[in-house]
C-alpha cells in the first residue's frame, strides 16, 4: 500500500512537471538557437506577440479588444500558465506546453512546428526577459494520491469548493457568474476586466481541464489575473487536490478529455 | 422613351430611402466559423471584424488556410481513421444568413415619383433573410487547402457558387509560390478585400422590362465600393444585359474562374501574385475570347507595436471581357492602387482604381469616355468592446456613354453592435448620404433608422432635401 | 554649481566603510502634511459585510492633529549599502489581513527577508502582490490558514491588494539595506545604527509622492530631519544636524 503511494505520487510529480510530451532533443540555449528562434517567431508569433515580445502586435488588440485576456507580454517574466509557484518563472516544459496545445479560444496549438523548431522559438521568448538569466525556475511537486471517482470524493471535494470559496468568482453551480464576477470587479494586471472561467466548459479551460491540469492550476495560480495559488493549502494534504479536481469536473455535461 | 438609353431622371430631384432596418433582429448573421472551431479559437484571432482579416488571418489565408509559418493542413484538427485523414466534417462546415429581418422604407421622394416598382413610400416589411450561404473550407492535406462558397438567394430562388477553388501551398519552399485554381476571389490578398464591406450593401435600383443593349432607367444608385465599381455607363455583356456601373468587377470582382499564383520569396515584405482568368464578369457573360490576366504586388510593414500598414498595385489586362452598344468587343483595363493602416483597434483603408476602355469601337466613338476612376476610403474601428463603427466614403467619377453617365459619391456609417466578438453582429443604424458630382445629375440614398435629426450630414447632401440627412 | 560641488566633496569626504561601521548614530524623522485632508471615499461592502462592515472608508492620508504628523510614509536613506555583517536572522515581515484590511497597510522590509503572509478572518481574502507588471505572489488564504512566507528579492514597491475585496490594499517597499523606517501615527520614525556622514533621505507616500533631503549623521549622535508635504503636492524637506 505504501509503496502502491509512492509510486503514484512519482508519477503524478512526473505528470505535472511535464504533462506535454517532448522527446526531441532539445537544443541549448545559445544564441544560435535564438537566431533560430527568432525566424520561427517572426513569421508566426509576430502577430500578436509584436516585435518587441511585448503583446502588441499588430493582430494583438483585436483578440481580446477592450478586455482581458490579450497576447503574453513576455517582457514582464510574469506567465499564466506554469508550473511553479505563484510569482515565479515558467520551466521550459510549461511553455513548450503552451505552445503545442495553444490556448483555447485565444491562441491556435502549434504542434505543427516540429519540436526543435518549439524548443528554438522558446529560446527566443525567453530572451525577452532578463528573468530568465537569473532565476532558475522550479515545478511544485504535488503530493498526494489519486482519489478514485466517487460519491465520498465528491462530497468532499465540494466541501472544499465552499471552503476555498471557488464560488466568490467561478459561481455555486461553477458557470463564472459568482458575486465578484457579477460586479465586474475581476481585473487583470494591467486593469483590464477577466471573466471567470466558466468551470461547466472544461474544453474552454485555459490551463487545461484534466485532472492534473486542474490540480496544477489550484496549485499554481494564475499570475497576472486574480485567480491565486492554493498550493500552501493543498501541498501535504493526500487527496484533497483530486477531490477537488473530481469535483469541478462533475459540474460539466462535457465528456472527460 | 425610344431612344435606347439610360434614362436618369433626374428632374424629379433626388431619391431618398430611410430604411428603419434591423433594430431588434439581426440583418447580418455573421460566418459559423469553420477555421476557429479547427484551431479552438475565437473569430478574433483572425479576423479584425468578419470578414475582414487581422494580420494573423491575413497570413493563415496566404497560407492556404495554414497557420503561419507551419504546413500544418495534413493533420491539425483531424481524425487519422485506418490509412485516412479526415477533418471532422463540423469543423469545416459553416453557414451566413445575409439579409434584414425587418426593415422600414420610405421613400421621401422617388425618382420618378413612384418608379421602383414594388416599394411603395412608408412601407415596413418583414423579410427573410436574403441569402443562405454555405461555407466548406480547411485542408485537404499538408499544404492543400480548399474553399467552397455556396450562396442561395432565397427571394429570386437561385444557387450559385460564389468561391470554389483549391489551393496547392508552399510550392518549391516555404513561401515561394501558392496556387489557387477554380472560382475565387483574386483580390483576396490585395489592401482592400473587395468582400471586406461592412456597410450594408444597397443595389442600385432599374426599372424593369429592360431589352438587351438597351439602357435602363436607373431609379437609384447603388452603393458599392467606388474603387472597385464597373464605373462605365453602357456596358454589356455578351448576351446584351447592361453591366451594372456599381458592381465591383475585374480583379475585384469577388469571384472568378481561373488559377492564380501568390507567395513571399523576396523576405517578408513583399507580396507578389500573377493570375490570369477566364474573363471578368463571368457572372455577366465575358465573352471570354481571351483570358484575362493580372499581376499585383504588395508591401507590408508589420514590424512595429499595435500598428502595421501595407501598400499594392495591380494590373488587370482585360482581353474581349465586355461589349458595348454597338455589340463590339473591348478590352477593359484596370489599375489599382491601395493601402490598409491598422493601429491598435483602428483600421483605416484607401483604394484608388482607374478604368480605361483601351480602344473605343467606332460604333460608339465621339460618345464615350474611356476612362472611369473612382475611389473607396473608409474606417473601422472598435469605440466600445462590441461596438464596431464603420465610415466610408466613395466615390465613382463615370465614364461610358456621355449622355447616360452619372458620377456619384456617397458617405457611409454605421455602428455595429455585437454583445460578444462570435456572436451575431446587431447593427443599430445605417446612415448613407449621397452627393451629386458638380453638374451631373444628383442621385443619393439614405437609409437610416434613427430620427434623422439626430445625424448631419447636410455637408454631403447639399441640394434642398427634407432629410437634413 | 556650488551645491553641487559643496555635495561632492560631501560624498567624497564621506567616512569610509571600516569606520562607518563601528561610527553610528540614529535619524529621528518627521513627516508632516500642511493642507485640507479629502473627506474619505465610502465603498459599500458587498462581500462579506458581515466581517468587513457594510461600508468601508478609504482614507489615503493619516493625518494626526494637531501635529499635523502624516502616517504610513516610509523613510530610506539613498544610496547607501547593507552594513557587511547582516543582522541576526532576517525575521519575516507580517502581513496579516485582518478585518478586511492589510496590517500594516504600508511596510518597509530589506531585500532578503520574507513577507509572511498571515489571516486573521473567518473568512477567505486573497493576498496578491504585483511588483510592477509581474505577480510577486498571489495566493488564496482560506480560513485558518497557514501562514505564506515569501522572500523578497527585488528592492523596489510592491503593490498589495486582494482580489475578492477592492477596497483592500496596501504597498510593501523593499530597499537593499536596513536603513529605512515607516512613521507612526505622528508621523514619526527612527532608523537605528546609521553609518555616521551624510547622507540623501528620502520620504515616499502613496498619495503625496516623494520628497529628499540631506542629513548628517553624526558619530553616536542623531539627526533630525523634518518633511513637509503640502496640499499641491510640493513639499520640503530639512535638517537639522546635532
Amino acid at each position: 500500500m505504501r509503496r502502491h503511494h509512492l509510486a503514484s505520487a512519482v508519477v503524478l510529480i512526473l505528470m505535472l512537471g511535464a504533462s506535454s510530451p517532448a522527446h526531441a532533443a532539445k537544443p541549448d540555449d545559445n544564441p544560435a538557437t535564438q537566431a533560430q528562434g527568432k525566424v520561427i517567431f517572426d513569421r508566426t508569433c509576430l502577430w500578436c506577440h509584436g516585435v518587441t515580445g511585448t503583446g502588441d502586435g499588430p493582430a494583438g488588440r483585436f483578440l481580446g479588444r477592450y478586455a482581458a485576456p490579450r497576447p503574453r507580454n513576455f517582457t514582464t517574466g510574469s506567465f499564466k500558465f506554469r508550473s511553479t509557484p505563484s510569482g515565479d518563472l515558467p520551466t521550459d516544459q510549461d511553455l513548450f506546453r503552451t505552445v503545442t496545445k495553444g490556448i483555447p479560444g485565444y491562441m491556435p496549438g502549434f504542434a505543427s512546428l516540429t519540436e526543435t523548431e518549439r524548443w528554438q522559438v522558446i529560446t527566443y521568448v525567453k530572451s525577452f526577459s532578463p528573468a530568465f538569466l537569473v532565476e532558475t525556475p522550479v515545478s511544485l511537486p504535488l503530493t498526494g494520491t489519486a482519489t478514485p471517482l466517487g460519491p465520498e470524493s465528491l462530497d468532499r471535494g465540494r466541501a472544499l469548493y465552499e471552503r476555498f470559496e471557488c464560488h466568490t468568482c467561478h459561481g455555486v453551480e461553477g458557470w463564472g457568474d459568482g458575486p465578484v464576477a457579477q460586479a465586474g470587479d475581476l481585473r487583470d494586471v494591467s486593469g483590464l476586466q477577466i471573466q471567470a472561467t466558466d468551470l461547466t466548459r472544461p474544453s474552454s479551460f485555459k490551463n487545461g481541464a484534466t485532472l492534473q491540469d486542474l490540480i496544477r492550476t489550484l496549485l499554481t495560480g494564475l499570475d497576472g489575473t486574480p485567480m491565486p495559488s492554493y498550493a500552501s493549502r493543498l501541498t501535504g494534504t493526500d487527496h484533497d487536490g483530486w477531490d477537488l479536481a473530481h469535483y469541478i469536473r462533475s459540474l460539466s455535461a462535457e465528456s472527460a478529455p | 422613351m425610344l431612344r435606347r438609353i439610360f434614362i436618369l431622371t433626374v428632374g424629379t430631384g433626388i431619391l431618398i430611402l430611410i430604411a428603419l432596418s434591423c433594430l431588434v433582429l439581426p440583418n447580418k448573421a455573421q460566418a459559423i466559423p469553420a477555421f476557429a472551431r479547427k484551431y479552438d479559437v475565437n473569430c478574433t484571432a483572425c479576423h479584425m471584424a468578419p470578414p475582414v482579416l487581422n494580420t494573423f488571418g491575413q497570413r493563415f489565408l496566404e497560407n492556404g488556410y495554414q497557420l503561419p509559418g507551419t504546413e500544418d493542413g495534413g493533420f491539425t484538427g483531424k481524425k487519422k481513421l485506418g490509412d485516412v485523414t479526415l477533418d471532422d466534417v463540423g469543423k469545416y462546415l459553416a453557414f451566413r444568413l445575409v439579409g434584414n429581418a425587418v426593415r422600414n422604407w420610405s421613400f421621401q421622394q422617388q425618382n420618378p415619383a413612384g418608379a421602383d416598382a414594388g416599394v411603395v413610400e412608408n412601407k415596413t416589411e418583414f423579410t427573410f433573410p436574403e441569402n443562405f450561404v454555405l461555407f466548406a473550407g480547411g485542408t485537404v492535406a499538408k499544404n492543400v487547402g480548399f474553399m467552397v462558397e455556396l450562396g442561395h438567394d432565397v427571394v429570386a430562388g437561385e444557387t450559385d457558387v460564389e468561391r470554389g477553388f483549391v489551393s496547392f501551398n508552399n510550392l518549391g519552399a516555404h513561401n515561394l509560390a501558392h496556387v489557387r485554381i477554380g472560382k475565387f476571389d483574386p483580390s483576396a490578398f490585395y489592401s482592400v478585400v473587395t468582400i471586406r464591406q461592412q456597410l450594408n450593401d444597397i443595389g442600385e435600383s432599374t426599372s424593369s422590362g429592360c431589352t438587351p443593349y438597351a439602357s435602363c432607367s436607373l431609379n437609384r444608385v447603388g452603393l458599392g465600393p467606388g474603387a472597385f465599381a464597373t464605373k462605365f455607363y453602357g456596358l454589356y455583356d455578351r448576351s446584351g444585359s447592361a453591366i451594372s456601373p456599381f458592381a465591383s468587377t475585374l480583379y475585384n470582382s469577388g469571384g472568378e474562374m481561373g488559377i492564380d499564383v501568390h507567395g513571399r520569396p523576396f523576405g517578408d515584405s513583399f507580396l507578389y501574385q500573377v493570375g490570369v482568368l477566364n474573363g471578368a464578369n463571368e457572372n455577366f457573360g465575358d465573352t471570354n475570347k481571351g483570358k484575362d490576366v493580372y499581376a499585383m504586388l504588395r508591401y507590408d510593414y508589420a514590424k512595429s507595436d499595435y500598428f502595421a500598414v501595407n501598400f499594392s498595385g495591380f494590373i488587370y489586362q482585360g482581353n474581349s471581357n465586355v461589349q458595348v452598344q454597338s455589340h463590339q468587343d473591348v478590352n477593359w483595363n484596370r489599375y489599382g492602387i491601395s493601402t490598409r493602416a491598422t493601429y491598435k483597434m483602428v483600421d483605416l483603408y484607401a483604394a484608388y482604381s482607374i478604368d480605361r476602355i483601351n480602344k473605343v469601337p467606332t460604333g460608339v466613338i465621339g460618345n464615350f469616355d474611356a476612362t472611369a476612376t473612382g475611389e473607396t476610403i473608409g474606417m473601422d474601428t472598435y469605440v466600445t468592446n462590441s461596438t464596431l463603427l464603420s465610415l466610408r466614403y466613395d466615390n465613382i467619377d463615370a465614364g461610358g456613354m456621355m449622355d447616360q453617365r452619372t458620377s456619384a459619391s456617397f458617405i457611409g456609417a454605421k455602428p455595429n453592435s455585437t454583445s460578444a466578438p462570435t456572436l451575431p453582429s446587431l447593427p443599430a443604424m445605417t446612415l448613407t448620404c449621397g452627393k451629386p458630382m458638380e453638374a451631373r445629375p444628383p442621385r443619393g440614398i439614405f437609409e437610416t433608422p434613427f430620427p434623422p435629426a439626430s445625424i448631419s450630414c447636410s455637408k454631403e447632401a447639399p441640394y434642398a432635401s427634407p432629410s437634413p440627412c | 554649481m556650488l551645491l553641487v560641488a559643496l555635495f561632492l566633496a560631501l560624498i567624497i569626504s564621506n567616512v569610509p566603510p571600516a569606520l562607518a561601521q563601528t561610527e553610528q548614530g540614529v535619524v529621528t524623522v518627521q513627516v508632516l502634511y500642511h493642507g485640507t485632508i479629502p473627506p474619505p471615499t465610502g465603498v459599500i461592502v458587498t462581500r462579506n459585510p458581515e466581517i468587513c462592515g457594510t461600508q468601508v472608508l478609504l482614507q489615503s492620508l493619516t493625518v494626526h492633529s494637531p501635529s499635523g504628523g502624516l502616517k504610513d510614509a516610509v523613510v530610506t536613506i539613498d544610496g547607501i549599502s547593507a552594513p557587511e555583517t547582516a543582522p541576526a536572522g532576517m525575521a519575516p515581515n507580517v502581513l496579516s489581513n485582518s478585518r478586511c484590511s492589510f496590517s500594516p497597510h504600508v511596510m518597509s522590509l530589506q531585500t532578503g527577508s520574507p513577507i509572511e503572509i498571515h489571516n486573521q478572518d473567518p473568512i477567505m481574502h486573497n493576498t496578491h502582490i504585483n511588483y510592477e507588471m509581474r505577480t510577486f505572489i498571489n495566493v488564496a488564504m482560506v480560513v485558518n490558514a497557514r501562514p505564506v512566507a515569501k522572500t523578497v528579492a527585488k528592492p523596489g514597491l510592491y503593490r498589495v491588494q486582494c482580489d475578492v475585496h477592492k477596497f483592500m490594499g496596501g504597498y510593501v517597499l523593499a530597499s537593499t539595506h536596513p536603513y529605512f523606517g515607516v512613521t507612526d501615527d505622528h508621523g514619526n520614525t527612527r532608523i537605528l545604527n546609521v553609518p555616521a556622514g551624510h547622507h540623501d533621505i528620502s520620504v515616499w507616500h502613496e498619495r503625496l509622492g516623494q520628497l529628499q533631503a540631506h542629513v548628517s549623521v553624526p558619530p553616536n549622535g542623531e539627526a533630525t530631519a523634518t518633511f513637509e508635504f503640502r496640499e499641491d503636492k510640493t513639499g520640503h524637506g530639512r535638517r537639522m544636524d546635532r
